[in-house]
């Protein structure tokens, strides 16, 4: 099984911790009370290897940091983004300003992390306030606006609704299927290389992988 | 209720009619006028303290000739308010004119009582005093629905409420209060030297002889009388004081100064047996001729009920007090007081030259020596005020107190000094020293700042803003390793043990970060 890191960045109120809690618990509360500091939730996905032969999924598993939006957490956010796989950078698209916060949190990503396996992933958040015909749009942040931009940075770009549920999961799904990807390759350059150099080394291997299967005893 | 209609029996009993004393409106019998007073002019109530035992009471008769006065006045309005400025229901009025809900049995149809306007029943709930005339009257008018709009608009509203000027009534009444006291303490205080002087006549003219103290107190108790009237025996039932009821162990006994029965009930304390003496001395200011301390029998004593000596002596005993000069502990304490002042005073003046100082150092611009000369000023002084209220708390706590009154001063004085030390001498360290050179013996009070440099206002290195910073940086850690912490209780309980090596390892980096920035802010940090 692999792990993944992954941090949520974004403007306070945008919604990362719905979107969190919307993907590991699969619930919404209308009335969510404001993060304090940097709250920890981990989830497991399985994804169908569709390049191997094999029929078999993998398991991964994400280990989610949720940062508070507020600008008093703000020196807390280096910690939690570095080393991370992923980062989730949340915006609401009721509320342009959110684009820009987000776009800082996209640049501050990349003058302090700069690490090309990094997945950033521009996140639309309260589509749900967008789409209801009779009550009126409140969208501010048009979708092609926030593409552009995101094409233009290289990052993932989806609009998604914490609410109903709406994209989380293809979200997290698609993020989880790229990291996979590149852990595969790593590690296929990585056995190439081990490979070359030692030919006749025998692999044993000591870990014995987790069932997650709460009927297990090792669960 | 009785007792008023007997009290004021004695004017309407005119051919065999009862006259009521209000409105003048004639009645066939007691019960009648009885019940005519209840409803018409609300007499229901508990008025019947007129017949107050001790002799202030006929100063309250006055108050209460006016409450009456105004209950009629304020009863008589009610039936008199205006309505022709009320809007009837009609089919241009037939919403309500803030919400526009149609006025309906279920949203309600009321008036506003000022303005005349329709409302539902919701927009209509404030309430507002009003005379006859729909005018805002504040004391005499009756409480009445209205709407927000002229609930917010009338005189003197306030969002805290409305401010109605009663200043101006309550001192008069405290005048009349106050002269009326004056009073009865003139009026003692003349018994008490005619009283006096006439016993000591009486003792004086009489010798000591055994046989004439039969004459002496007859002649006594006939002075008394004629100094003061006595209240009548069978009248009194209770002692006016403790109101405990009189019998065979509570005797009566007659008050010498103001007439009246009181007890003598010792736990009670409403009347003593005092000496002549002891009266004359606690009130040397009032003008004795005949008395002499040394000639009168020092074991006569007259009985005076505590109400009288309250009023004669209280005064007296105060005053004296305030002439006597203060004790030891009181001067230091009223010195630690004014201190503390001083302190309090500078600190604003000092933060406010430290933030000029800082703002021109941020600009790059030149400092300005007068600026810094002053600072520096005002730190010296503050470190000598500090210096010198540690002295002072010091001799405070060392002294002994000579009784339990000293004794709660002390003890109130060394809290207070304490909770201000901590307050202030804190914040002391955190004023930055105007030099270099004397940042090593910044923890005593004699450090002689001098001013070298502008950008010498520095801490470890580190501006006050930077400190500012790292400081809310150190609490955001330390919030965040206490909920990490938290959760790895709550991993552990739901046995995640996976999680809790990933928790784990981001604890550590919480805990190297923390110590990175208490290193980095030294003393200036949280201890």
């Amino acid at each position: 099984m692999f792990q993944f890191k992954l941090v949520l960045l974004g403007d306070s109120s945008v919604g990362k911790s719905s979107i969190v809690h919307r993907f590991v618990k699969d619930s919404f509360d209308d009335f969510r009370e404001s993060t304090i500091g940097a709250a920890f939730l981990s989830q497991t996905i399985k994804i169908r290897d569709t390049s191997s032969d094999s029929t078999e999924d993998t398991v991964i598993k994400f280990e989610i940091w949720d940062t508070a939006g507020q600008e008093r957490y703000k020196s807390l956010a280096p910690m939690y983004y570095r080393n991370a796989n992923a980062a989730l950078v949340v915006y609401d698209i009721t509320q342009q300003d959110s684009l820009s916060k987000a776009q800082n949190w996209v640049n501050e990503l990349k003058n302090k992390v700069g690490d090309e396996d990094l997945i950033i992933c521009l996140l639309g958040n309260k589509l749900d306030l967008c789409d209801s015909s009779d009550n009126g749009d409140k969208r501010a942040v048009m979708t092609d606006e926030a593409k552009v931009y995101a094409e233009e940075q290289d990052l993932l770009f989806y609009e998604v609704s914490a609410k109903t549920g709406q994209g989380v999961k293809d979200v997290f799904q698609s993020i989880g299927e790229k990291l996979y990807q590149i852990k595969k390759e790593e590690m296929l350059s990585k056995k190439g290389r081990q490979a070359a150099s030692a030919k006749d080394s025998v692999n044993v291997k000591l870990q014995r992988p987790s069932t997650n299967d709460p009927t297990s005893c090792c669960y | 209720m009785e007792s008023e209609v007997l009290s004021e029996g004695h004017r309407p009993v005119r051919n065999n009619e009862l006259e009521c004393p209000v409105c003048s409106k004639t009645f066939d019998n007691l019960g009648q006028l009885n019940h005519h007073l209840d409803f018409d002019h609300g007499f229901d109530g508990d008025e019947s303290k007129g017949g107050n035992g001790t002799s202030s009471g006929k100063f309250i008769s006055q108050g209460e000739e006016s409450l009456e006065a105004d209950n009629k006045r304020v009863r008589h309005q009610n039936k008199l308010m205006i309505r022709n400025h009320w809007k009837k229901p009609s089919p241009e009025h037939q919403n309500c004119h803030v919400c526009k809900r149609p006025l309906n049995q279920i949203n309600g149809c009321i008036n506003c009582r000022k303005c005349g306007e329709l409302f539902c029943k919701m927009d209509c709930r404030n309430v507002m005093r009003l005379n006859a005339n729909a005018e805002y009257d504040p004391l005499n008018g009756r409480w009445v629905n209205c709407c927000y709009q002229c609930f917010i608009r009338r005189d003197g509203y306030n969002d805290y409420g409305s401010v109605v000027d009663l200043i101006d009534q309550f001192k008069t009444l405290r005048h009349k209060k106050n002269e009326d006291k004056k009073l009865m303490q003139l009026q003692l205080e003349n018994r008490l030297v005619l009283l006096i002087d006439g016993i000591s006549r009486i003792l004086k003219k009489n010798g000591n002889g055994v046989f004439m103290s039969y004459r002496v107190s007859k002649e006594i108790s006939l002075l008394e009388r004629t100094v003061t009237a006595w209240k009548d025996d069978r009248a009194a039932l209770n002692c006016p004081i403790c109101s405990q009821s009189f019998g065979l162990t509570l005797r009566k006994h007659h008050c010498r100064l103001c007439g009246s029965i009181v007890c003598d009930n010792k736990t009670t304390n409403c009347s003593n047996q005092v000496p002549l003496a002891y009266l004359a001395n606690a009130a040397t200011d009032l003008p004795f001729k005949e008395f002499n301390p040394q000639t009168v029998d020092k074991d006569y004593s007259i009985r005076i009920c505590s109400q009288c000596i309250h009023i004669l002596y209280v005064g007296r005993k105060f005053r004296r007090d305030i002439e006597q000069p203060a004790s030891i502990l009181l001067a230091r304490c009223e010195s630690i007081y004014n201190l503390s002042q001083v302190i309090s005073n500078i600190w604003p003046l000092l933060n406010s030259r430290l933030e000029e100082i800082e703002n021109a150092q941020k600009q790059n611009a030149s400092p300005n020596p007068a600026l810094i000369a002053e600072a520096t000023k005002l730190r010296k002084k503050l470190l000598r005020a500090v210096e010198s209220y540690n002295i002072l708390t010091r001799q405070i706590s060392s002294m002994s107190p000579r009784n339990a009154a000293q004794k709660k001063i002390q003890q109130s004085f060394q809290i207070a000094s304490s909770i201000f030390i901590t307050e202030k001498i804190l914040k002391l360290k955190s004023i930055p020293i105007i030099s270099p050179r004397v940042n090593e013996n910044r923890g005593s009070n004699e450090s002689t700042p001098e001013v070298q440099k502008l950008s010498d206002i520095v801490f470890n290195d580190l501006t006050i803003k930077e400190i500012k910073v790292c400081r809310e940086e150190l609490m955001v850690l330390k919030e965040q390793k206490f909920l990490v912490e938290s959760m790895i209780e709550n991993a552990k309980k739901q046995r995640k043990f996976d999680e809790i090596a990933v928790l784990d390892r981001n604890l550590l980096e919480l805990k190297g970060k923390i110590e990175e920035i208490q290193n980095r802010l030294g003393e200036q940090g949280f201890h």
